[in-house]
């Protein structure tokens, strides 16, 4: 139902919100990491947010004449790699330790994640509230000709 | 005066006829019956809503469901498909009293 069509996508950006969430908490747990399945430290990773459209036919056409909004919310689209350089500390007696004694350590940034947790917190209270104002509007519309 | 007053009030008739569509036969028995089928198709997505709501707290009990969200937004469509028909019942409830107690 199109009367409801603010309510998925909302939907979708608490979804994409979650999913965030879940990367960031990753990241943090993983913080101390030096050893992976594909062999080196433990990458930071990030997810990438993509705007989805309605993309049938008549959607696109309508949206086209501004008869209707095709938007559909937001996805995650894929969730790729922090390519920054491994953090070296000088730990010889660490079993992942090089010839030299040194470690590398996960490029996690324990601050930035705290930030990025924020923000995505944030971002999934804004869009509940877009949630609640949504069905506040629906309540108010049903009230037209009430009293 | 009095038969031209008419003929005025004739032809203004016909115009507007001729404007407006012509109505079909069964214009009433039709638009009755769409409304009753309107109102059994709201109250059949509201049913159905209120069941999509139901499962997927039984869902998100068992753990089938990962996003709570869709669990409270499920509830939350169902509750307000309910509402929608109840003030639309209320609505058609009040215009039937309105005629009912037409003094004659």
């Amino acid at each position: 139902m199109s009367v409801f069509q603010s309510f998925n996508i909302a939907a979708s950006g608490l979804t994409a919100e979650r999913l965030r969430m879940d990367i960031i908490s990753n990241n943090i747990s993983n913080v101390n990491t030096t050893k992976t399945n594909s062999g080196g430290p433990y990458r930071r990773q990030m997810p990438v947010f993509e705007a989805v459209f309605n993309r049938e036919l008549e959607a696109q056409e309508k949206a086209n004449r501004g008869e209707s909004f095709n938007g559909k919310g937001v996805r995650v689209k894929q969730i790729v790699e922090d390519e920054s350089q491994f953090k070296t500390v000088y730990d010889p007696n660490h079993p992942h330790a090089d010839e030299n004694g040194y470690v590398h350590m996960p490029n996690v940034n324990i601050v930035k994640e705290m930030v990025d947790m924020i923000t995505a917190s944030r971002s999934f209270e804004a869009n509940v509230t877009a949630l609640s104002t949504s069905r506040q509007m629906f309540n108010a519309t049903l009230q037209i000709g009430q009293g | 005066m009095e038969l031209d007053f008419i003929n005025i009030n004739d032809r203004m008739v016909q115009s507007t006829q001729k404007k407006m569509n012509p109505l079909p036969k069964n214009a009433v028995d039709k638009a009755a019956g769409s409304f009753a089928n309107y109102l059994e198709n709201q109250l059949e997505a509201v049913r159905e809503a209120q069941l999509h709501s139901k499962n997927m707290t039984k869902d998100f009990m068992m753990g089938k469901v990962d996003n709570l969200h869709d669990v409270m937004i499920a509830g939350e469509k169902a509750g307000l498909a309910m509402k929608t028909m109840n003030t639309l019942r209320k609505k058609v409830l009040e215009a039937y009293r309105e005629v009912s107690q037409t003094r004659l």
